[in-house]
């Protein structure tokens, strides 16, 4: 794919890209169903009961039913809504999820674009999803998804530093914001990873990124039982779907991006079991991110808007300082 | 140029958590509520004026559906007090099952509130791990009774039904069963940093605030008043039985978290009395003319419901339907603190402290 | 004072009643104003001849009852009458008569108007003949005289203990002097009755009442107490500066029987649509649907 890029840009090439694209958005997109399903069964399995089970083997073909159900729905936009912005909210919510996926290294030679802003271009275009949120909020000209906009913007913007914050301990210690480098600066063994020198990082980065998701416990924007759906209350059907989709494509994202950064990508955590490729290793540990995440939401009840605010910035922000002052001083002193 | 201007919010009547239909007004200034008005009367069903024209014992299923959490206690006020009026006697086995069913109501009650109360404030899972346990509940009430949910269990002058063969075993499986669920809940939720946060605090109000009030049940005893009307004024057995009344001392959600939780633990222990207690043989029902005609006069009973303290005032004039009867419904009462606690909090508080009371609108509407 | 008076009376009262002179009794003094005795007695005109009816057609059948009630009741005083009219003596005298005659005379009730200083809906006694005057009849004797001094002399209209609710104070009280009262039943260290327990509204034909249900939570003493008012504009003052759980009982009594509570921070409809025209719990209330 590399040398495709570095080639001067034809409609061949260009097809090419779009091919590519297109089985990859399949690929997302059967991720995207099943790990609503996974999501179903685990949760209902912690709640002691069993999730789907009619369709299909093990209710295996639920989510595709529920898909197919919202994509036959009726389209219906509030009458005072504004009609374009209603419209635009959910596209702009989901294009920067599937557009992030492009940087990301799945294996030593599997891989969209590598490039060398990889990280950077991760948190910027995750932002702009946060115009979508805010865009829907807005135009569905309803008071309870105008306060589920509002927090979710505050939230997201809040969140976002120690997020970003938090990586620059990694960023120090290989000295790329290329996803690919950092990968490659991690070893074959678990210790080798970039979980355990910078862990303090780790675990702002991900309290980060699950706010970041709005998942429980931070689910405050589309808080079922206070705003009744928040953002998202007054649509429906496809588009529903749509902000459906961004919110599993992004916990694609921030599992495969956790994977990359901490978890050492695609390298096995023993160098012994080199034998099994790497793609294997890259999504056994993806899954267990996304598992980590469903088993969050199982489990925590949610934090309020004021606490959330509080944590993030009086806690979650002086914490990644912290680390990056501590990595910065120990790079100096054990790289001597 | 740039105006604000208040938010005008209706949560309700239709609202995951408003449990049930009502409805507050609320005027927001960004997250914060400047002024809140209670709407109540969707639910409104005319019970006390339909009772002016039913006899005592058909009334008894209208007060199942009053507060349809704790319907025994409903059935067992008006029951109360018309035996009262009368002067009837009723046997020992029927009122051992009257109280055994009480606090197996009182346990479920608790039990929906905690579930529901933990999926307002956003964990999911307590809610299905409550009706789990609430089930083995209801499923002894359908066993003994025929219904789950609307008992129509008590008569007065005794109970409807006596316990099926092996009834009171099951009773006595339970409670060991309930207290190591109670123990992993308080592992689960009760520590949880998150939780603790969100209802710590929350809601205060000291104790003359609160009597002066009127509240009854666990939203008086978190101020540390020790009114609980099985101990200070018993009815039916419970002198017979040693139990403890939790009390608080800040009166904020996590007094009346924590009292809850410990009044389930209370309720099993006189469960387990009760049960042990339990007279192998005797009648259900006392000595109960035909025709249940109480002698002219007026009283007032009351006990203690889950949610606090359910009166029933009869006014009789010697015929066969009461002339007034007027329930005194805790949950009625308890609200009446809402808008009082809600200026200068949070959307998110209000949630937190609406089901900190603990309501149930069939029975705020009667 | 005037209630130990009463109770002498009853005492002569029986043996009068006993041969039916019960229009020379008419007239019996009492300490208490005569102006809300003739309401009793009207209403026990009212009662009693309804119960005249019925005490007629079911005598035998309260014989029995009453003879099978005599078994079960544990207590030896305790009894049902058989078809009661209001007051305490006659019961026992209605019990002396079903059992030495074969039918309930309505005479009883007539007895009723001797009783002026109990009010209408005081309990039925305890006892077999002589009536035990209630163990809390000091303290009432003691409430009496304490509203006597504090609020007014003609505060109180009647009173009485009503056995049957566990020796419950019972006070009627006029209108014009519930808010005083009401501000001395809490702030008296005796009684600081800090808790409302229930507040009801009744619709009694002639008139309209609002009963109170209080308690003293740390002297543990109650008082139940009914304040009258009249058909045609209803008004009765608000306790809602006194106790808040006042609030929403009196607007639900405004709501369904009409009585106005003057001073109430809000008094307006609660359970019914604010729309709503007329008061459901009225006893002339006519339905939107009359087959409801």
């Amino acid at each position: 794919m590399n040398e495709l890029i570095q080639q001067t840009f034809t409609w061949q090439n260009g097809l090419i890209f779009l091919g590519w694209g297109i089985v990859f958005l399949f690929i997302v997109l059967g991720f995207v169903t099943y790990a609503i399903y996974f999501e179903r069964k685990v949760i209902g399995w912690m709640q002691y009961r069993h999730g789907p089970t009619r369709l299909g083997p093990f209710g295996m073909f639920q989510t595709i039913a529920d898909i197919f159900k919202l994509l036959i729905k009726e389209d219906t936009i509030p009458k005072k809504a504004d009609r374009a912005l209603f419209i635009l909210a959910p596209v702009i919510a989901y294009v920067p999820a599937f557009a992030v996926l492009a940087t990301i290294p799945y294996t030593s030679t599997l891989g969209f674009a590598d490039l060398n802003v990889g990280l950077l271009y991760y948190a910027a275009l995750s932002s702009i999803s946060t115009i979508g949120i805010v865009l829907a909020g807005w135009a569905s000209n309803n008071k309870y998804s105008l306060l589920g906009g509002m927090r979710s913007a505050a939230q997201m913007i809040s969140y976002e530093i120690p997020l970003v914050l938090s990586v620059v301990g990694i960023i120090m210690m290989n000295g790329s914001l290329s996803l690919r480098t950092i990968v490659e600066g991690q070893g074959s063994n678990f210790w080798e990873w970039n979980l355990f020198p910078q862990i303090v990082g780790f675990m702002v980065f991900v309290i980060a990124a699950v706010s970041e998701l709005n998942r429980t416990p931070f689910d405050l924007p589309e808080a079922e039982s206070e705003l009744v759906a928040g953002y998202h209350v007054e649509y429906s059907g496809f588009r529903f779907a749509f902000f459906m989709l961004a919110e599993y494509v992004y916990v694609f994202a921030i599992s495969a991006l956790t994977t990359v950064l901490f978890l050492g990508g695609w390298h096995p955590p023993l160098a012994a079991l080199d034998v099994i490729p790497g793609l294997l290793w890259f999504v056994l540990k993806f899954s267990f991110c996304v598992f980590f995440l469903f088993w969050l939401r199982a489990t925590l009840p949610r934090i309020r808007v004021d606490q959330l605010m509080s944590l993030g910035w009086k806690v979650l922000l002086p914490i990644a300082l912290a680390n990056i002052f501590v990595t910065a001083v120990c790079l100096e002193i054990f790289s001597k | 140029m740039i105006r604000t201007e208040e938010l005008l919010l209706n949560v309700g009547p239709q609202h995951p958590s408003t449990h049930g239909v009502f409805r507050i007004i609320v005027k927001l200034d960004g997250e914060v509520i400047t002024d809140a008005t209670p709407v109540m009367g969707y639910l409104h069903r005319g019970t006390e004026k339909l009772a002016e024209n039913l006899n005592y014992t058909q009334i008894i299923p209208y007060t199942d559906r009053m507060d349809y959490v704790s319907a025994m206690t409903n059935n067992y006020v008006l029951v109360h007090a018309v035996e009262k009026l009368m002067d009837i006697e009723v046997p020992e086995r029927a009122e051992f099952l009257r109280l055994i069913v009480m606090e197996l109501q009182r346990v479920a009650s608790h039990l929906v509130w905690w579930g529901t109360y933990l999926l307002d404030i956003g964990a999911m899972s307590p809610f299905l791990y409550a009706f789990r346990d609430r089930e083995i509940i209801v499923d002894l009430f359908n066993e003994l009774c025929g219904a789950r949910l609307t008992y129509n269990y008590m008569r007065v002058g005794g109970v409807k039904w006596d316990a099926p063969s092996g009834w009171i075993d099951k009773v006595r499986d339970f409670i060991p069963h309930m207290r190591k669920r109670l123990d992993e809940y308080d592992r689960l939720v009760s520590g949880n940093e998150i939780f603790l946060a969100r209802i710590k605090g929350v809601g205060q109000y000291d104790q003359e605030t609160a009597i002066n009030y009127g509240l009854s049940g666990a939203n008086l005893r978190s101020t540390g008043v020790d009114w609980d009307l099985r101990r200070a004024e018993p009815y039916s057995l419970y002198p017979r039985f040693e139990f403890d009344v939790p009390l608080g001392s800040k009166g904020d959600c996590y007094d009346r978290y924590v009292i809850r939780i410990q009044e389930i633990k209370e309720s099993l222990r006189i469960l387990e009395q009760a049960v042990a207690q339990f007279p192998s043989s005797g009648e259900t029902m006392g000595k109960v003319p035909r025709v249940i005609r109480p002698p002219e006069g007026e009283i007032y009973a009351r006990i203690e419901s889950p949610r606090g303290e359910i009166g029933c005032y009869i006014i009789s004039k010697g015929k066969a339907e009461p002339y007034r009867l007027k329930f005194r419904r805790p949950s009625f009462v308890n609200l009446q603190i809402l808008p009082k606690l809600l200026i200068g909090e949070t959307m998110t508080n209000l949630i937190t402290i609406l089901g900190g009371v603990d309501i149930v609108v069939g029975e705020v509407d009667c | 004072m005037s209630e130990d008076k009463n109770q002498r009376e009853e005492k002569d009262h029986k043996q009068e009643q006993e041969q039916g002179h019960k229009l020379e009794q008419k007239s019996e003094p009492s300490s208490t104003p005569h102006e809300p005795s003739h309401e009793p007695l009207q209403q026990e005109a009212i009662s009693s001849s309804t119960q005249d009816v019925h005490s007629q057609a079911i005598s035998q059948e309260e014989k029995v009852e009453t003879a099978a009630l005599h078994e079960t009741a544990n207590l030896e005083q305790k009894q049902t009458p058989p078809k009661p009219p209001a007051n305490a003596t006659d019961t026992e005298a209605a019990k002396d008569k079903s059992k030495n005659d074969t039918k309930a005379t309505p005479t009883p009730t007539g007895s009723a108007k001797e009783r002026p200083a109990k009010p209408p809906r005081a309990a039925k006694s305890a006892e077999a003949v002589p009536e035990e005057p209630s163990p809390l009849q000091p303290l009432l004797d003691q409430l009496l005289e304490g509203i006597k001094r504090e609020v007014a002399e003609s505060a109180v209209q009647s009173a009485g203990i009503n056995q049957k609710n566990g020796h419950l104070i019972t006070l009627v009280v006029a209108c014009e002097h519930w808010l005083r009262l009401a501000e001395w039943l809490k702030h008296d260290p005796a009684w600081q009755c800090n808790y409302l327990r229930n507040l009801s509204g009744v619709d009694q034909e002639s008139y309209l009442e609002v009963v109170y249900h209080l308690i003293g939570l740390s002297t543990r003493r109650e008082v139940a107490i009914h304040v009258r008012a009249d058909c045609d504009s209803p008004s009765i003052p608000s306790v809602t500066s006194l106790w808040e759980a006042a609030n929403w009982n009196e607007r639900e009594v405004y709501d369904l029987f009409g009585i106005h509570f003057s001073d109430h921070p809000n008094l307006t409809r609660i359970m019914m649509p604010d729309q709503w025209v007329g008061h459901p719990l009225r006893k002339d209330y006519e339905p939107l649907d009359s087959e409801v």
